[in-house]
């Protein structure tokens, strides 16, 4: 893992997001929040290497963000996280490009591990 | 009307005046009859649809099939064939032993019911001089008989079941009732048994009782249909209960999961700030102080949930109705302060204590501030949530007004209906649950909106005596 690594984390919920940042950030990630998908949309400075997103959000989901974000930067990792682990939504989010599927909660492992095939290497 | 096991053994008919009827004969009298005593019985079934269930559709076709009979039969008496084609059971039968009796009672000006019931002893003597003297060819199809000798006799041994009803039949003439009608089964000759609506004008005098006409129609489709109806009906039912827990426990499970996961990633966090070579104690210490206000939001949902669904013991007490608001909007304050919602609680002066259950009030105010800070998270700020209590008439009136998109006017009132939801992942059962618990207390709620300028909840509730 590059140490300069970007993560955006897109989450409606403000809990999820601090808790992320922080997990993330103890694993040496650098983290940029976002609570909607289309304030992430909207922040053209946003360039992460790996996007983690919610999936049931107000307004643009996860699986549409998802779509949208695959027209700009179709080589971004994208790790989904769901409170709602469907069988249909997990066929939808890998469908859409998805490289991992998480249900909430997990463990920092497994974020761990997702991260860094994400983004190449690991600490 | 019921089992006719003995059919094979049906006695030599004998009318009650000892003469032998002749078959047929007494049917073209009877058809006559109808004719003219199915005209009230017709209407009677038009307009009576409560005592039997579904009874005015079958009863419509009954009517029907007679009134076309009747207009038919006014220049010539309806024959036995058109009772067969409608599917109409016709017996005639002598009650002249039952009519003297309660015609004589009559006249003594005793009462009738009164002396049956005196002598229970008599409904098996008179049930036994009960005579079938005709049927007509329906009867035969419905009963299977190939001839009219086998269903003609003495009513007790060719329909023995018969003294099940015998009693209903006597009361009802007893209490001079114009018509007799009643659902029974009867036992066709292949042991089938066969649901039956039987019907019969009641007679007036000692001729009708000598021959009283019982019409029988078969509704065992009708009601086959019918449990099977209410089989899908239960089922449908049941497929609905299950859908609703399964949507139910997937909104629990989603409020409970979200708070549980910001736990386990921040205690997670901090193990790894601490683990670290050089702990991080500040990042660490404000993890595990994460962990704690996630933990209490898991109890606070755990807490709004119970409120919720228990179907808690109604026990109203004196309060102060702006306490019992600050002590709710507590329980909801991290939801409020993550929409960015200013709350202002104001009581006019003057405003008198409630008399309220204060866990029911609790779970009133505080779905309506959450639905009022969710109405709110696509406004721009400043998102304000005004709650106002005043005096109104006896009542306190109490208003949860907020800045946000509104309520479309085809919405106002649905919103109130449960399972219905203006969120795609909501449930929609929060504002029914708080109507019920608002008029459990005597009170009203209901909501007023100008689309694009926010909406208004207003409730009221009894207030104390002075």
């Amino acid at each position: 893992m590059c140490s300069s690594s970007v993560i955006a984390i897109v989450d409606d919920d403000e809990a999820i997001r601090a808790a992320l940042s922080s997990l993330l950030r103890s694993l040496g990630y650098e983290v940029r929040l976002f609570a909607s998908a289309e304030s992430f949309l909207a922040d053209s400075r946003a360039s992460p290497d790996c996007l983690v997103t919610d999936i049931q959000m107000p307004g643009m989901n996860g699986l549409q963000l998802q779509l949208a974000i695959r027209n700009r930067r179709p080589r971004l990792p994208v790790i989904v996280i769901t409170a709602f682990p469907e069988d249909a939504v997990r066929e939808q989010a890998i469908a859409a490009g998805a490289l991992h599927f998480l249900s909430k909660p997990f463990e920092a492992d497994a974020i761990a591990r997702c991260l860094s095939e994400a983004v190449g290497g690991a600490r | 009307m019921a089992p006719a096991p003995s059919l094979d053994v049906a006695p030599t008919p004998t009318a009650a005046d000892g003469t032998t009827p002749r078959p047929g004969r007494a049917i073209e009298r009877a058809a006559t009859l109808l004719a003219l005593a199915c005209v009230p019985v017709g209407l009677l079934l038009l307009g009576d649809g409560d005592a039997l269930a579904g009874g005015a559709v079958l009863s419509l076709g009954t009517g029907v099939a007679i009134a076309a009979l009747l207009a038919r039969g006014r220049s010539e008496a309806i024959r036995d064939r058109d009772l067969r084609r409608a599917g109409i059971s016709i017996w005639i039968e002598d009650w002249t032993e039952v009519g003297k009796v309660i015609l004589s009672l009559r006249a003594e000006g005793r009462d009738v019911q009164a002396h049956f019931a005196a002598h229970p002893e008599l409904f098996d003597q008179l049930h036994r001089t009960v005579r079938i003297t005709d049927v007509n060819d329906s009867t035969l199809d419905f009963t299977g008989a190939r001839e009219k000798s086998r269903l003609i006799g003495r009513l007790a041994d060719v329909v023995p079941a018969s003294a099940q009803t015998f009693e209903r039949w006597i009361a009802a003439m007893a209490r001079g009732d114009r018509v007799y009608r009643s659902e029974s089964r009867v036992r066709r000759l292949d042991g089938e048994l066969r649901d039956c609506l039987v019907t019969a004008v009641l007679p007036r005098d000692l001729e009708g009782f000598g021959n009283l006409l019982v019409s029988i129609i078969d509704i065992s489709d009708y009601k086959a249909d019918q449990a099977r109806l209410a089989i899908i009906e239960r089922e449908a039912s049941r497929a609905s209960r299950a859908a609703t827990v399964g949507v139910l426990t997937a909104s629990i499970a989603h409020e409970v999961k979200s708070p549980l996961a910001a736990v386990v990633t921040n205690a997670e966090a901090a193990l790894r700030w601490l683990r670290r070579p050089a702990p991080d104690l500040v990042e660490a210490e404000a993890a595990i102080g994460a962990v704690v206000g996630d933990a209490l939001r898991a109890r606070d949902v755990v807490d709004r949930t119970r409120l919720l669904l228990t179907n808690a013991p109604h026990t109203p007490a004196e309060l102060e109705i702006v306490d019992a608001i600050r002590s709710a909007a507590l329980l909801v304050d991290r939801e409020l302060r993550a929409a960015d919602a200013i709350l202002r609680v104001r009581a006019e002066p003057g405003t008198p204590r409630v008399m309220a259950d204060v866990s029911r009030l609790r779970q009133v105010v505080t779905n309506l501030l959450l639905n009022a800070a969710q109405a709110m998270a696509d406004s721009p700020r400043p998102r304000e949530i005004l709650i106002r209590a005043q005096a109104d008439g006896e009542d306190v009136r109490v208003e949860v007004a907020d800045t946000g998109t509104g309520i479309a006017p085809d919405r106002i009132t649905r919103i109130f209906e449960p399972f219905y939801s203006t969120k795609e992942d909501g449930i929609g059962v929060g504002l029914a649950i708080c109507r019920a618990c608002v008029e459990a207390h005597g009170g009203r709620l209901w909501a007023t909106s100008v689309p694009g300028a926010g909406a208004t909840f207003h409730f009221t509730l009894p207030a104390a005596p002075a």
